[in-house]
Formats: C-alpha cells, structure tokens, sequence
C-alpha cells in the first residue's frame, strides 16, 4: 500500500507554525530567574513535535534544527543547565530559521542557509558549553572496560555495542575531534548516502565496507557520541549501529572492533548475553536484556531480531491472555510447543485477534456513534475555503440586502389592512435577511489576535537593540476585524508600534531620573466602540513636545502658528518629511513612515488621533470600520439627489438660528454652536449642485469631525439612517474628488457616500471660499447625480 | 467487522497520517489529541489495538497506557508506543507501563501497516 505523504503537508506546515509561534509566545513570557517547568516541557513538546513531524514528512533540514534545539531545551528542562537570555535569543533565533524554512517548503521562498548554520552552530555551543560538567559523569559512569564489550558484542550486533561507551577522553586525539567508527546494520544504499550526508554535519566522514560487507563510517568529529546516535536515529534504528571510538589512525579505524555475527548465532548468543549479565549483574544495564530475563524465554529474541531492524518491537509477543490461548488451541488444533518457536509471532497475532473483545455488538455501535459525535481533532471543526468564495458569497448577500430593500419600499405603498400577510412575511424576510448578512460577514472577520502576536518579539528584539526595557501589553486581542483591513492594518501599526519603542519609551537612566518606573509599558489594545474598532497603541514614554514640533514644522517650512491646538500640533508629525528624532537611528526617525501610516489608514476609511502629555506619554488612537463592504450612513438630501454620510463622523446635527450664522471675510459662513465657530460648507456649492435651499436657517447643519476638526455641512433635509452596501466608484465609473463610494438605495436609485476629509479639503482649497460664485460652473468638480 | 485502533497523538499531522493509513488498511480509527482525551475515548468504546506518542500535553503516554491497564476492559488490549526514544531506558518504562511494543518514529505508512497487522491481524 502506497499513501501519499504530501497531502498532509499543509497539515503539518499549519501545525508547524501554530507550535512555533505558541512557542515564541511562550519563550517571550519566560522568567529566566524562575522559569516555569510546564512552559519548559510545552517549548519542548513544540520542538520535539516538529522534529517527529518533519521527520516522517522528510523535512531534514528541520529535524536538524529541532534536533539540537530539543537536545539542548531538553537539558534545561532536565535541570542539567539553567536557562539563560542567550539560550532565549537562540531559541528565538532557531525560531526564525524554522518558520524560514517552513515557509521555504511550503511557498518555495529563499532559505538563507548561512542563518540556518549559525543557529546551528549556536545552539550546538549552548548545548555544550553548559553541558559538560553535568552530563559528563553519566558518560563515565556508563562506560565500561573495552574486555567485557567485545565479549558482548556478538550479542551487542542487534544493540547493545553502542551501550558500552569506551572511555572517550583517552582516546581522542590530538586534533581535539574524536574519531568513531560506526558499522551500519544492513541497510539500503539510498539510506547509507543519507546517513553519510546527515553525518557529515558533524565532521567528516569518510565510509568503506568490512569484510561483511556492512558500511563503516569513520567519523572526526567534537560531537560526542549521544549526537550520532541521535542522528542516526532519523534513518536507522540506533540499536543497529555498532559505534567505537577508535585512534586517529586510519589504518586501526579500518578494522572493525567487534566480529559480526551470523544471524544463526544469534539465539545462542542471547542466551549467553542474558546469562552473562545475571552473573556478573553490570551495573549498566542493557535494560533490553533485563528484559529477556523478566519474559524468562528467548522469543523477544527472535522476534526482537526481525523486527528491530525495522524500528520496532514488541517487549513479548504481547502475551495472549490466558482464555484466547485456550480458544487458539482448541480452534486451530496446533500445539504451542515454544514460545521462541518460529510460529510465536502467527501463534501471537490469532491469540491477539481472538483475543478482542467481542462484546454486546449494540454497545459496541453505540460507541461508535458518540465517538463520531465527539471529532477529536481540531480540524474537523474548521474548513479551508478560498477567499473569492467568501468574497463571492459576501457580494450575493450584498445584492440581496439591496433588493430586500427594495421590496420592503414597495411594500409600504401598499394598503396595511389588505396585505397585512405578506407585509408579515416580508418582516420576517428582512429579520432573515438581516441575520444572514451578519454571519456572512462574520466569515471575513478575524481577532486581532493575529496582528498583535507579531509584536512582543518586534518590541523585545527593538527595546533589546536600543538598550531599553519594556513590558509588552496587549488588550483585545480578540476583537474581530474584516480580513481585508486586518491585513492592511498590520504596516501602519507596525510603524506606530516602533516608533513608540524607539522615540516614546526613554531609556531607563532617563526614566528613573524622571521618576518613572525604569521599564516602559506599551500597551497595545482593541476594542469596538459604536460601528468601529478602536485600536490604541500607547506609551508611558516622554510625550510630544509642542514647542520642538512647532520648532521642527517651521524649520520645514510648514505654516504654523503659536495657536493652534494640541490636536493640530500633533498632527503635524503626519506631515510627510517630518520627524523631531535628533538622531536618526535604524529602527526608526527616518522621517517616512507616519505620513505614510496616516495615508493607509485614511485609505481603510479609518482616523487617527493623537493624545499626548509632557512627560507623561502618547496614545496613538485609530478608528477603523468593521468592514469595508457595508456602512453605518445618514442618507441626507440635496435637490433631487440623496447622499451617505458615514455615522461614525457625525458628531450631531441641527437648524441654526440665523444669529448663530456669522460671516467672516475670506472664511466664508461660520456658525456658532456652543461657543464653538465652526466653518458652515455648502455641500450644494462645493458639488455645484441645484437646490431650493441656499440659506443654512431652511436647510440642516450636520455637525462632522475628522482629523481632529469640526465642521458644518450644509444639506437640505435628513432622510434617514441605514446600512449601505458600499460599491467601489472607482471601479464602476472614475475617481470623483470628495466622493468615497457609492451604493443603491431601497428605490433602486444610486446614492454617493461622501468623503468628508476629502470634502474638507475642498472646501478649504477651491475658490469656493470666496462665496463669489454659487452655481458656477467652474472652481468646484461637477458630478453626475446617478453615476453608476 | 473492523477492527478499531486508538490513535493518540498531539501532532495533528502525525495523527492524520496514521488515520489514512490505518483507515485504508481497512481498520476503523477513534483519534485522540492527548492522553486524557485518549483515556476518554478509550473508555467510550473498547478498542481493538491502542497506538500511542509519548510525549504529550496534559497526560503522557505513559501514563496514558498505566491507565489504561487499571481498567478492566484494557487488561488484554495491545498497546503500542510510538515514539522518537527508542532508549532502552524508554523502553523499559514502557514495558513497566503496560506496553506491548513500540514503533519507532519517524515510520512510514507500510512500516506502521506491517505492525498493527502483526499485532491485530
């Protein structure tokens, strides 16, 4: 039977990389002072996962990597070796190198092998470097005489030569390495070639065939001799290999240390190996052979032979419980001579079959169900689906939210009385159609969980690179956002989180000289607030300096004034170009970046704001949409047009009295609420769009705040609040300057959303300000009222 | 009937793996991620040949197959180790347990064949 391993490679790509970031998460938590056994043991069940898995999926270089990582995570979880910072940042690193090379099977992407090597080569001195003092003892301690090794050794040819480790110190040699032979049990060529290249790693190795024809490796090496077996273990059954620690010389190292035997010496040799070690009772046990004696018979012998060359055994050819004999006997008529006999393992399997269980079918099916009922994997809980599905079956729903809309409008012209039915109907339809949209959303949604794992390592591996401290702290990580702005979000959050290690959090003589704890707090939260998601990044760091950014915003030549708020102050650091880093490092202060942070975000539909104190630090607030595909508006109408404004920037709206519409020259109209003047902007006069109503007393003012600005706009009346559909203009007709998107109403009719920064601007830019041309034709854009 | 084999591992793909193997071998397979959840399953249907790892969060195999053998209906269940310690020291431990066997990993799907045949027909 054939299986084909590559379709649980994406299984255990997945996996791999879920254990490696669990792992990361685990070792950036980690108390060097006092680490926590369960985390050790869990860092090392990721590894040793890993490795297991790579091995079957004949990922090597993988193996390799978990191979030392867990050789060396295995000692400190042991207590052999106290963790230290450099074991983390290697295990960081060796982190990086597995992701690496995961992503280099699965996407075909670059592995950088010089990086692979020096993590290898690091761990392996960690390995030893603290390793010695105590796992040097057991080495001596097992180590016996080179007399009672040779006379083991026929024996030893199924396992046990390896066991007696030669003293090894005596006999390395001058180089420093150790020289070993290893004799390879009969194995394919294929297999000897891997082991060699395998080998290699270690030192050199130079292969030749005994006088039985089995290969022997001479191997230089300064690992010792655990190392090659546990190499050795991914091809071949260590047990097989018979490993000797011989001279430098070649000439000696040719000659194989112990005779092989033929496999029909083997039994006689068992029982002599088996009568041997109760004699002399060595204190080294070949626990193998202890075993021999507890079963009291030779069979494990036989069996163990065959099959231990395979990479299996079975400690007694699992004893046949006592009724199954019994049935054996009488059904098959045999007689059981010897358990050793070359019938035991047949005799074994009909005792085993007959030894199952057959109890109450009923119960047995009854089982059987509850145990399908209760899937244990996590993987058959969860689907792979291609996004363009989601995407495909978001944009149905889309339609169909359109039309229910419609449906619901036509149905309000009709008579309530005679149609009360269907208008029923089409009640529960829209509640339906409500839900159904909702869980199709929630498809694309995703925790935030997945951005924010990314950064405690950034953060430790920047704060540890600039000299600071600071402790990491993430809040909602399981607020959920749409897919697509998850992705979108994680560069400009990168930006902010950087620039909060490197320009907010001062480095710690400067924080106890302020009086602040000498460890930095960055606080990385999410939460939903209304229709968005708010996502803060905040520091207890030194704060925005107003006068230095003033300072820095004139030597730039940007227009400032003593008297602009904080809130504009602080947004001068979105200004492209602009940074008040004295010293430029490499981490940030480069001066691109948060103009570019400002740009994306802007571009998600989302806003940024600033808070900051002197001394006391800076959050950097974002507001996202949920979504990108549907929106929170206020429909509100101008002349025959209807158009959406998203909820989430109107601050309120009202009808001003005409005393509270003053005019300032060269400002256009300003209204005054609540002691606030905010510019009044005329959405008929910025479109060039024919209405009835040019006085702000007979229309209505909704009152909008973005980038940390108010404003008034000016439309004729409200119609209503809703949730829109939003289609792309762009894609559908053309970019329109103050226009974000479009979408179909209940009526069928098409109804532009509004870009309000972008209509901000406008408003400040064109010659609109003059107020000398209501309705011309020229200045502001004019656009089409139904565009799609 | 099929027989049923218990296979318990916290790698999903190793687990994966054994499964197909097993199941186009023509054997029924109940998984389990750990050794608790493998005591469960165990107990929620009697097993015809219990395949366990080693190393594992919550319970170990080891564990796991001392268990097992406190309860009556797994005195006579073969079980089997799989594991990447093929130390004799391991070894022992296993045998100490309860094990009837063990396979070492890395395997292939005909070598795990070969033995859960040899065991169980």
């Amino acid at each position: 039977m054939t299986v084909d391993m590559s379709q649980f490679y994406e299984v255990f790509f997945d996996e791999a990389e879920e254990l490696l970031a669990e792992a990361e998460r685990l070792l950036l938590g980690i108390d060097i002072a006092n680490p926590d056994m369960e985390e050790l043991n869990a860092i090392f069940r990721a590894a040793h996962s890993i490795k297991g898995g790579a091995a079957t999926f004949g990922f090597m270089d993988m193996t390799e990597i978990t191979h030392v990582l867990e050789n060396l995570l295995d000692k400190i979880r042991k207590n052999e070796m106290a963790i230290t910072a450099e074991h983390v940042d290697a295990f960081l690193a060796a982190k990086d190198v597995l992701k690496m090379e995961v992503d280099g099977h699965r996407l075909a992407t670059e592995v950088d092998q010089d990086q692979v090597a020096d993590v290898k080569a690091k761990l392996k001195l960690l390995s030893e470097a603290g390793g010695v003092a105590i796992t040097a003892a057991p080495v001596v301690a097992a180590a016996s005489t080179p007399a009672p090794v040779a006379e083991s050794a026929p024996a030893g040819q199924e396992k046990v030569a390896q066991e007696a480790t030669p003293p090894a110190s005596p006999l390395a040699s001058e180089d420093g390495l150790s020289h070993f032979n290893i004799v390879l049990p009969e194995i394919t060529d294929k297999d000897v070639t891997n082991l060699q290249e395998e080998l290699s790693l270690l030192g050199e190795v130079s292969s030749s065939k005994n006088e039985n024809g089995r290969y022997v490796f001479k191997l230089a090496t300064d690992s010792s001799q655990a190392d090659i077996v546990s190499i050795c273990s991914f091809i071949l059954d260590p047990d097989d290999l018979v490993i000797t620690l011989g001279a430098s010389s070649p000439t000696t190292a040719t000659q194989p240390v112990f005779e092989q035997v033929t496999p029909e010496a083997n039994e006689t040799a068992v029982m002599a190996e088996a009568d041997e070690t109760k004699e002399e009772s060595k204190p080294s046990t070949n626990s193998k052979v202890v075993i021999h004696e507890e079963v009291g018979y030779g069979l494990f012998a036989v069996e163990g032979k065959e099959n231990e060359e395979e990479g299996y055994g079975f400690f007694a050819p699992f004893k046949p419980h006592p009724d199954s004999v019994k049935t054996t006997l009488i059904g098959d008529d045999t007689v059981v001579t010897e358990a050793n006999s070359g019938k035991a393992s047949e005799e074994a399997k009909v005792a085993a079959t007959t030894a199952i269980p057959t109890e109450n079918p009923d119960k047995k099916n009854l089982g059987r169900r509850e145990s399908d009922k209760n899937p244990a994997s996590a993987e058959t809980t969860s689907i792979r689906v291609g996004i363009e599905k989601v995407d495909q079956l978001i944009n149905l729903v889309g339609e169909l939210v359109i039309t229910q809309a419609m449906i619901e409008q036509r149905i309000s012209a009709l008579d309530p009385v005679q149609n009360e039915p269907l208008i029923n109907s089409v009640g529960q339809l829209t509640r339906n159609t409500r839900d159904l949209q909702e869980s199709v959303m929630s498809i694309r949604m995703m925790p935030m969980d997945f951005v924010f794992s990314r950064f405690p390592r950034m953060v430790r591996d920047l704060a540890g690179k600039l000299g600071k401290k600071v402790d990491f702290v993430t809040v909602g990580a399981t607020t959920e956002l749409d897919k697509g702005l998850i992705e979108r979000i994680v560069d400009p959050l990168t930006h902010l989180v950087r620039n909060s290690v490197d320009h907010g959090v001062e480095m710690p003589e400067k924080r106890k000289a302020a009086g602040k704890s000498e460890t930095g707090v960055l606080t990385l939260s999410a939460a939903h607030k209304g229709g968005s998601i708010v996502i803060e990044v905040t520091d207890d760091g030194a704060g925005l300096n107003r006068e230095k950014l003033l300072a820095k915003a004139k030597a730039n030549g940007l227009t400032v004034s003593e008297n602009m708020t904080d809130t504009e102050v602080f947004s001068l650091i979105f200004a492209p170009g602009f940074s008040t880093a004295e010293v430029v490092t490499d981490v940030s202060g480069r001066g691109v970046g948060m103009d570019v942070v400002k740009r994306n975000i802007s571009a998600m539909g989302g806003v940024v704001e600033i808070h900051s104190a002197l001394g006391y630090g800076t959050t950097i607030s974002i507001s996202l949409p949920l979504t990108l595909a549907i929106l929170d508006g206020m429909s509100v109408s101008l002349g025959s047009s209807i158009y959406v404004i998203p909820l989430n920037i109107i601050v309120e709206t009202l009808q001003p009295r005409a005393e509270d519409i003053k005019t300032v020259t060269g400002e256009g109209h300003m209204v005054h609420v609540r002691g606030e003047y905010l510019p009044i902007i005329a959405l008929h006069r910025l479109f060039n769009h024919p209405t009835e109503i040019t006085d702000p007393t007979q229309g209505v003012l909704v009152l909008l705040e973005s980038d940390g600005k108010k404003s008034a706009l000016f439309v004729d009346r409200l119609v209503g609040q809703q949730q829109v559909v939003i289609k792309s203009l762009e894609t559908n007709y053309r970019k329109i300057a103050g226009v974000s998107g479009a979408t179909i109403m209940g009526d069928g009719c098409v109804a532009l959303i509004l870009d309000v920064p972008a209509l901000v601007q406008m408003s400040q830019t064109s010659n609109y300000l003059t107020g000398a041309m209501p309705f011309s034709h020229h200045g502001a854009q004019s656009i089409p009222n139904q565009a799609v | 009937m099929a027989k049923t084999i218990l296979a318990v591992d916290d790698s999903g793909s190793l687990r994966q793996m054994v499964t197909f193997s097993l199941k186009s071998a023509g054997y029924d397979v109940v998984q389990a991620v750990d050794g608790q959840d493998g005591l469960d399953k165990a107990k929620q249907k009697t097993v015809d040949l219990v395949l366990t790892d080693q190393n594992m969060p919550i319970m170990d195999g080891l564990t796991l197959i001392k268990n097992l053998r406190g309860l009556g209906s797994y005195q006579n269940v073969p079980i089997l180790m799989l594991t990447t310690e093929s130390s004799d020291e391991m070894k022992a431990k296993g045998k100490a347990a309860g094990a009837n066997g063990w396979l070492v990993k890395p395997f292939d799907p005909k070598r795990l064949i070969e033995v859960v045949q040899k065991v169980i027909g």
